[in-house]
């Protein structure tokens, strides 16, 4: 079912260029909130920005949307400049963390206000808003007040209300955290269905990895207001491209090895044995200090063979997979077994051999480490 | 059986059934001891006190105009409070800490002598503002004359302003800012945010705010007495004080009949607002710091703090200026100046014993009536917040109707019931001053640590008790220092009230027990204005004094 009448007309790519925040501390010192962001998001793009909290998504994101005036650099729609155009004016539209309903107006006036603001007529009003409510699974509780919702509705409705307007923007701020595991998943698929029948930009906050990889088309990994890394949620797992990232999005094994050479973005490694061809990310030389990123699940255990063998320390059975902590004498290593079937699973104090997928492997040069 | 034995036994009944009858007996008996005698005629009951009361025309028009004043001051307060409230929270107008202290100050200013202190600026005569009207356009020019209907009302609404700005201020502090900024996405301007969002969902906050007003400003006695009687204005208090001076029968039970009328009023109201206000409580306090962006002025903003502070300053520093400057005017005949400044008026007002005498009175009441409603009040809040006890709500529930009535109803009814006809004479004595106090102050001291103590979990205690502590060491030990901020500033709050407190104690004093108040309100009568210049200053150094002395002995945390 196509639903035309809800896309905005024109499409432009949202460019955010060298943006700084710093907010005046109590302090004489400033809290640099956003360090020099740069991006540029196409039209119909799916772009979730994940970091920890205080990382500065959220201020990011209210630059994006013009409640607060970037420090320095620029946001653009297309060729024109946003930065002095006040929230009102600049045709995006926001789904707030508390859903931010407001609670003396019916489902149906949250939804026609903007439109209302707009002058548009009763009559399209009373279409879009009735098309909007129907795409959104909420037809029967127009009349109803936020409160007399449950926290799915809310949460469709503040969606509602953004999708009306046919915004350029949709902007996302954490807004599934209010929502209990089971409805977060289900309004995530719906968010990403939603967004590619409407072909709407969409930048999305989030601290939760698996939001982020479920619904992106691109992540942009944000730490201490820096933009660590921009990929797809492949390239962010699979190469990630700092220790930061590798640690902060799954689980990661950091194993310790020293480039013997390089050719052609690979670099020559050992790792438990096995001297590779290992692609890496950033500057390695010969000779550098370097970290193997190894993943818990590219990790084989078996009783009888293995490139190196060591002892299960501790082993914690989840019922879709068990984690097993494998001292090998000089790290400890994580390790999940996704298949974990009767039999499969060791016992503490196992002696084990470990064996571990060539091509899941990845290079990071090691901070601190002195060349 | 078994349930009313438990109940029986605990211990935590009887003193709690211990606290309810006291509060019944001082706070709930004398007042309604009065509604009965307002109903009460020459033979069983009936409506003859209040017929006779209304057949009198200067009733009806006290009551009218007591009406028409509280109904004109809440709108003026308020029109002046959604703006005020709005620039300091919503906007970057600068210095908006100094705005608000700006506001609030009133608050510690006794609104007597906010009146005494407007009369030496608007005095029709000898006020120093027609004087210098009269220096710039001849002796026709126009005449600011604050006696009257009009003058109360300004100057009620500069000192009860704070009431008001400060619930609007909490309304508008407890919003969710998204609630603003989700209007801003859908394209609304600041303006039309405003309008459709933000005071909507104020509106009941604010409307209690205004009811605030409204029934404190219908209760008072001393700015109606000093600005509205010169000019030949009554309201209900000022009648009901008069008819208990003259003390014929006939003025007694019309006056009663009156008291109840008034109380009535007040109690409805305040109930309804509160009921509006749970009903309709949009919003909402949410975990995240609110950090809106704040309406840019633009190049409004400078016109806009200028005005702002400018106003500010002439309606509070201004008067309370010319006061300061009447203590040293020789005679009031002629304008202040070189020739014409003594220091007779401070050395009179000090040397005089009755002065200090006045003062010894109004400190003792109200280090009285604070320490007792520190004690009371924590032991109130206490079982309110932290027991399962079923009364634990009913002592808060008496001294909230007590807190509602107003102290004039509070000052005829304790005349009634505590003159010897029920076995207790307390008339002419300060214990009577205290009990009407205490039944009007409790309820501030209640309010404070209530908040105070539901800040704090349980847990905190209960982790004491599970070291070993028993109820009363975890009380001392964990609870008691936590609530230290509160508890100082509970006592303070009562403190304060109770020293400049006209309204009760203009009926209960005797010659023993006069208080400074009523002493200024007498200096006043007998047009003594460089007198009463004197002891305003004094009771207002002594009321700033007491609330500077809060702020740092809570750290600055209480700030109004
Ligand atoms: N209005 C503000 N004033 C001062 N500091 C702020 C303000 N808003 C955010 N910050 C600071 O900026 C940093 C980034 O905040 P934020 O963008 O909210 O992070 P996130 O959304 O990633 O959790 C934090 O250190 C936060 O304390
Ligand atoms: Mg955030």
């Amino acid at each position: 079912m196509e639903q035309p009448g809800l896309a905005h007309a024109r499409a432009e790519a949202l460019i955010l260029d060298d943006l700084c925040k710093e907010f005046e501390g109590t302090e004489q010192e400033g809290v640099v909130a956003v360090n020099h962001v740069s991006l540029t998001i196409q039209p119909g793009e799916f772009v979730t920005v994940l970091g920890p909290s205080g990382c500065g998504k959220t201020t990011t994101l209210r630059m994006i949307a013009g409640f607060e005036k970037p420090s320095r650099g620029n946001v653009f729609l297309g060729a024109r400049k946003l930065n002095a155009m006040p929230p009102d004016k600049r045709e995006m539209a926001m789904v707030f963390q508390t859903f931010a309903l407001w609670p003396h107006m019916t489902v149906y006036d949250n939804v026609a206000y903007g439109l209302r603001v707009r002058h548009t007529p009763t009559a399209v009003i009373k279409n879009s808003v009735e098309m909007v409510l129907h795409l959104m699974n909420l037809v029967g509780v127009e009349k109803r007040l936020p409160s007399q919702l449950s926290g799915g509705q809310q949460q469709r409705v503040a969606l509602a209300r953004a999708l009306v307007m046919k915004p350029q923007v949709l902007l996302f701020d954490e807004p599934l955290s209010n929502l209990d595991a089971k409805l977060r998943v289900q309004m995530r698929i719906e968010i990403r269905r939603l967004q590619q029948r409407l072909g709407v930009t969409a930048v999305y906050v989030t601290h939760d990895q698996a939001e982020a990889m479920t619904l992106s088309d691109r992540i942009v990994v944000m730490h201490q207001g820096r933009v660590e890394q921009v990929g797809t949620p492949a390239e962010i797992y699979q190469k990630p491209a700092s220790v930061f990232v590798a640690d902060f999005i799954g689980r990661a094994n950091f194993i310790e090895t020293r480039v013997e050479s390089t050719h052609n973005g690979t670099a020559r490694v050992t790792v438990f044995g096995r001297t590779l061809n290992v692609p890496y990310a950033g500057e390695l030389r010969a000779g550098d200090e370097a970290y193997a990123i190894l993943r818990p699940e590219a990790v084989q255990l078996s009783q009888t063979t293995g490139d190196a063998r060591g002892e299960i320390r501790q082993a914690t059975y989840l019922g879709s997979q068990v984690e097993y902590d494998v001292e090998t004498g000089e790290r400890t290593l994580t390790v999940i077994d996704h298949e974990p079937w009767a039999g499969h699973v060791f016992s503490e104090g196992t002696s084990i051999g470990i064996t571990f997928h060539e091509a899941s492997l990845h290079l990071l040069p090691r901070p601190n480490a002195h060349h | 059986m078994k349930r009313l034995l438990a109940f029986l036994r605990d211990p935590k009944s009887m003193l709690i059934a211990a606290g309810i009858v006291l509060l019944i007996w001082f706070g709930v008996f004398p007042i309604g001891l009065l509604v009965l005698k307002a109903f009460q005629v020459k033979q069983g009951w009936g409506l003859d006190n209040f017929v006779a009361m209304y057949a009198d025309a200067s009733n009806l028009r006290a009551i009218g105009v007591t009406i028409q004043i509280a109904l004109l001051t809440m709108l003026a307060s308020l029109l002046a409070s959604i703006p005020l409230a709005w620039l300091v929270a919503r906007t970057n107008l600068p210095a908006k800490g100094l705005l608000r202290t700006l506001v609030v100050a009133p608050y510690m200013v006794p609104p007597f002598v906010g009146a005494i202190a407007w009369t030496y600026l608007a005095n029709p005569r000898v006020g120093y503002l027609n004087r210098i009207l009269r220096a710039l356009f001849g002796e026709d020019a126009l005449t600011v004359d604050i006696y009257g209907v009009g003058g109360i009302i300004w100057v009620q609404a500069i000192f009860y302003l704070p009431l008001s700005f400060l619930a609007v201020s909490h309304a508008l502090k407890k919003m969710d800012p998204s609630l603003e900024e989700a209007a801003r996405m859908c394209g609304a301007s600041w303006w039309r945010t405003l309008r459709d969002v933000t005071l909507p969902l104020m509106a009941p906050s604010i409307i209690a705010g205004g009811l605030l007003v409204f029934v404190a400003v219908s209760a008072t006695f001393g700015v109606p007495a000093i600005i509205g009687l010169p000019a030949g204005v009554q309201v209900v208090t000022t009648r009901i004080v008069r008819s208990v001076y003259v003390g014929t029968p006939e003025a007694l039970r019309q006056s009663t009949a009156m008291a109840v009328v008034l109380m009535g009023m007040a109690l409805a109201i305040l109930a309804w607002a509160n009921w509006f206000t749970s009903k309709r409580q949009y919003t909402t306090i949410t975990g995240r710091a609110a950090r809106l962006q704040t309406v840019a002025l633009g190049k409004w903003q400078n016109p806009v703090a200028i005005l702002a502070f400018s106003a500010l300053a002439i309606f509070t520093l201004v008067p309370l200026g010319s006061m300061l400057l009447t203590t040293f005017v020789r005679t009031m005949a002629e304008p202040p100046g070189l020739d014409n400044w003594t220091l007779k008026n401070w050395q009179a007002i000090l040397s005089a014993d009755k002065t200090w005498n006045t003062l010894r009175v109004s400190f003792l009441l109200a280090i009285t009536t604070a320490t007792l409603g520190l004690i009371i009040g924590f032991l109130i809040s206490y079982f309110k917040v932290r027991t399962h006890h079923p009364l634990r709500q009913v002592p808060d529930w008496i001294i909230t109707f007590t807190y509602g009535t107003p102290g004039i109803v509070i000052a005829l009814g304790a005349i009634v019931a505590f003159s010897g006809a029920f076995g207790l004479n307390l008339y002419g004595t300060l214990a009577i001053l205290i009990v009407a106090y205490l039944a009007r102050m409790l309820a501030y001291a209640v309010r404070t640590l209530n908040a105070a103590l539901e800040q704090i979990h349980p847990s905190l205690e209960e982790a004491a008790i599970s070291c070993g502590a028993d109820w009363a060491r975890a009380t001392r030990d964990v609870t008691l220092p936590l609530l230290g901020p509160a508890l100082i500033s509970a006592w303070f709050l009562v403190f304060i009230r109770a020293l400049y407190e006209l309204t009760m104690s203009v009926l209960l004093y005797s010659t023993t027990t006069m208080t400074a108040g009523v002493y200024l309100y007498d200096l006043e009568s007998y047009a003594d204005p460089q007198s009463s210049a004197v002891l305003s200053a004094l009771i207002l150094i002594l009321v700033l004094g007491s609330s500077l002395l809060m702020q740092w002995a809570t750290k600055g945390k209480v700030a109004l």
